[in-house]
């Protein structure tokens, strides 16, 4: 079997509960697992509804017995200090506010070993050991992000700033090779706002998840993305907005798969895990699941590593034209890499081997589930990898036969055009739309319990997202990102967004080295 | 701020160059002494096949350097110092020199036969291409010195100056022509030498240009995958490579090029019907990057045709007037009392929509 040995998702807690052995001082048998936070519950305005305890799906919150009035049991929320990872669900579905999440303090005097002493001791757990750490989401390492570092340009008396408010502000924009020499013009991807949702696989995310996803993009005028884990039949009319993604695991690639998209994505790597391939355990593979992947109900869903058709650019090339003599060349082909060190040959020998689109994923990119050391430790900041994409492109003269899209970690507007300025057509939203949908960040999509809903297949649990508030949660987060980027560009003085892709001359960056500047292609700010 | 001041006689008949000193003169409270300058058109008559350098050179060394590296790549006729007038106002001036030349270090090396050849349009091109890379050459290689101009029978003159005072140091008063635009700049973004004023040219293409190209990071990226150089330090120049680029190198027509350089807005395509809808949606799909942003006001012209452009939202002024075969534009309408007192009609150009103005028939100025 291919698995991996992986760390089992923390239940209830009752692994940790001290078996109370008469000595209660046994080592590490009777360790209780180092937990980071919990609910403190204000009992004086609890009305003692049990809400919370419905609410949490990771077993934290256990209700005790407190008293009996009228006959009938009354029962107290209590904190089981064994699971709580401050995905703050209970705190906001409190009625009464009376939830708050704290960090439980770890005091070590060590600073050197602080933050991986907690690891250390899960590895080595008797209770529940050998595992290589598993995280979801993108990586929350402490490095800088160079999108703070990095100031726009404003005009100020030679050059009128435009109000967004009277004056026209475009923000559309078209992906794909922009080949005018071609007698058949290949085809593009005409985006209202230059925000698409970046590639989520059923499996990963619920049915529910994707829906709305397809619906607000279809209202936006932008593109949804599949991810690996194939079409489901219900999405088929969203086919206007949707783009399909082929992995390595290949899952539901079919004719129907092909015939209701707009483009098409090869997924060479993930910015949260480049070179690592994906894993859906069989007890996730249910009914719909199975249908849509196309793979037997029950079977482990694995992606390798590698394409095994690809082991070098040459097969890619054939892969794309694979795809595109199976589309009838009239769906661009996107190819989805990680932000490597190696980016930018990466990227133009990609775009010399027909790619109409190119989409760099980072290290801050989300993942349903990577080993912790590969997301904290592998890949590139997505700032400085499309900026040496997009240069490299241009060196070689190819920088019109190719879309970019900069993907991982954008957090807002702000980083959405300042991943513009440095060379990007467009960018890919992954985190940014599960929070919107109310995430909470606990990085624990990988035990598929997720309590907002929004992360797992459990039937109770995906109920918990409304299609219909969901579609407009998205359709407001990128509604309003885009009147910010308007109101951004006005400032610059800019009325069309083409006029900002690759346009460094509007950024400027602060604290930053000559090397990290002349990367980036920044001028220092003062300059 | 800035104020441009361009005229065309579509009959080739020819304009005076002390009406235009006036007519930017006018306009004195547009600029602030820090350039200007005039390209003129039909110039040189006894020479018309040969390329016009007027090259500046800040010391005499460099002026050497200079006048190895042209003759080093070009067969030189004739060389000479640009004929000019001590003005006062004028304190510091490079050394200015003037060359007629053609391609190759000797005239025999280009007959047509050994180009590979076989029309005289052929050869045109070919000695175009040569031209335009030995100017981005020169520019880079030659310390202190640069090339104002480098089309046949057309030359710019500028500096550091008001444009009036600039006029009459380089004789413009003097010279009579079809086609003139001339330029008194007020520089924001960088700092003011005798290159940075305008008219920018390239090969037969000069500009003038009042206001900002805010896109200038982009236009620059995009014109050097076509091997344009941008050493100028000045957003301008992109203008007169990008009409270069599109209408010389990739044969659009003019109208189709100020479509990409400021093209109408999305709700405006819509408007329009479907044939024209297809093009606009085409350009605007395909060249973004050579979409000019920003506010601003340009006077482009190859010696046959004069193209004024505003932004689309004609964010700076630019007014026109037809006299007859002549047209005049302003960045002011007074600049007219001077031009063309008794003028048939005058109008604002709108935003975004260009005047092409077209020599008539065979009249051609730069031949």
């Amino acid at each position: 079997m291919l698995q991996r040995n992986v760390e089992k998702p923390a239940d209830d807690g009752s692994a940790n509960k001290n078996t109370g052995n008469g000595h209660g001082l046994n080592m590490l048998r009777n360790w209780r697992r180092p937990v980071k936070y919990m609910p403190v519950f204000d009992y004086t305005r609890c009305t003692r509804c049990g809400l919370c305890a419905t609410a949490c799906t990771w077993g934290e919150i256990r209700l005790v017995p407190e008293k009996v009035v009228e006959g009938k049991p009354i029962t107290i929320p209590v904190a089981n200090r064994s699971s709580c990872g401050a995905c703050h669900y209970c705190e906001r579905q409190c009625p009464e506010d009376a939830i708050t999440i704290v960090d439980i303090p770890f005091v070590s005097s060590h600073r050197y070993w602080r933050g991986d002493q907690k690891n250390l001791w899960r590895q080595a757990d008797p209770n529940n050991p050998g595992h290589v750490l598993l995280i979801s989401t993108g990586s929350d390492s402490a490095l800088m992000s160079y999108f703070d570092q990095l100031m726009f340009d404003a005009c100020q008396v030679t050059n009128p700033p435009i109000d967004p408010l009277r004056e026209p502000m475009e923000t559309r924009v078209f992906l794909g090779r922009k080949d005018f020499s071609a007698a058949e013009k290949p085809p593009l991807l005409q985006v209202e706002t230059p925000i698409l949702f970046s590639a989520m696989s059923f499996g990963s995310i619920n049915l529910r998840v994707q829906i709305a996803e397809a619906k607000a993009a279809r209202e936006l005028g932008t593109y949804w993305n599949t991810g690996e884990g194939g079409l489901h039949k219900q999405l088929n009319e969203y086919a206007g907005n949707t783009i399909v993604q082929v992995a390595s695991g290949r899952f539901g690639v079919s004719p129907r798969f092909f015939r209701n998209c707009s483009g098409v994505e090869i997924k060479i790597g993930q910015g949260a895990k480049p070179g690592i391939g994906g894993h859906l355990p069989g007890e996730k593979v249910t009914d719909e699941i199975s249908k849509t992947r196309m793979i037997p109900k029950g079977a482990d869903a694995l992606s390798p590593a590698p394409h095994h058709d690809i082991y070098s650019i040459e097969d890619l090339r054939q892969l794309i034209f694979a795809i595109k003599e199976t589309t009838r060349y009239r769906k661009p082909v996107s190819v989805k890499v990680s932000a490597v060190h190696n980016i930018a040959p990466i990227v133009a020998g990609i775009a010399r081997a027909g790619a109409d689109i190119i989409a760099i994923d980072g290290f801050r990119g989300g993942t349903g589930a990577a080993p912790r050391r590969i997301r904290q430790s592998m890949g590139i900041p997505i700032e400085l990898a499309i900026s040496a994409a997009d240069k490299r492109l241009r060196e070689e003269k190819i920088r019109d036969q190719v879309s970019l899209i900069a993907a991982g970690g954008i957090r807002n507007s702000a980083d959405v055009l300042k991943a513009i300025c440095l060379g990007a057509d467009a960018v890919y939203i992954g985190t940014a739309v599960l929070v919107a949908l109310g995430c909470g960040l606990c990085q624990r999509c990988y035990a598929s319990r997720c309590s907002y809903g929004i992360t797992t297949n459990r039937p109770d649990l995906a109920q918990r997202i409304d299609i219909d508030i969901a579609q407009e949660a998205l359709v407001n987060l990128v509604q309003a990102w885009t009147d910010e980027i308007k109101e951004l560009m006005g400032g610059m003085g800019i009325n069309t967004i083409g006029s900002l892709v690759g346009n460094r001359e509007r950024l400027r960056g602060i604290h930053l080295t000559e090397d990290e500047l002349d990367v980036l292609g920044v001028k220092q700010a003062g300059k | 701020m800035c104020g441009i001041v361009g005229g065309i006689d579509t009959a080739g008949g020819v304009l005076s160059g002390a009406d235009f000193i006036q007519a930017i003169k006018i306009q004195h409270e547009r600029g602030n002494g820090l350039g200007g300058g005039f390209a003129a058109y039909g110039i040189y008559p006894e020479f018309p096949d040969y390329y016009a350098l007027h090259v500046a050179c800040d010391t005499e060394r460099a002026a050497r350097e200079a006048d190895e590296f042209i003759r080093a790549h070009l067969y030189v006729k004739i060389t000479e110092d640009m004929p000019t007038k001590d003005v006062t106002s004028i304190t510091w001036h490079p050394l200015l020199k003037r060359y007629f030349t053609y391609p190759g270090p000797s005239n025999e090396d280009l007959k047509l036969s050994n180009l590979g050849v076989t029309t005289v349009h052929e050869e045109r091109e070919m000695l175009d291409v040569f031209m335009k890379k030995f100017v981005f050459s020169f520019n880079r290689s030659i310390r202190g010195a640069f090339v104002m101009s480098c089309g046949r029978n057309m030359g710019v003159f500028k500096g550091v100056g008001y444009p009036e005072d600039l006029g009459e140091f380089y004789l413009i008063d003097k010279m009579k022509a079809p086609v003139w635009i001339t330029h008194s700049r007020f520089p924001t973004n960088t700092q003011s030498w005798w290159g940075g004023a305008h008219p920018f040219s390239l090969l037969e293409w000069s500009v003038v240009h009042n206001g900002e190209i805010t896109s200038y990071g982009v236009n620059r990226n995009y014109l050097e995958m076509f091997d344009y150089e941008c050493t100028l330090k000045t957003d301008t120049e992109v203008i007169s490579y990008l009409f270069d680029l599109f209408v010389r190198e990739q044969k659009m027509s003019l109208e189709d090029t100020c479509s990409i350089l400021s093209p109408p807005l999305w709700d405006e395509i819509e408007k329009v019907d479907d044939r024209e809808k297809k093009k606009l949606t085409y350009l605007r799909q395909y060249y973004p990057q050579a979409l000019l942003n920003g506010p601003f006001a340009i006077l482009v012209t190859n010696g046959k045709e004069m193209i004024a452009m505003n932004d689309n939202l004609k964010l700076r002024p630019l007014v026109c007037a037809q006299s007859g075969d002549r047209f005049f534009f302003s960045s002011e309408e007074c600049s007219f009392e001077v031009l063309c007192p008794e003028r048939g009609k005058t109008w604002m150009l709108p935003g975004g929509r260009p005047a092409i103005v077209r020599m008539k028939g065979d009249v051609d100025a730069a031949a």
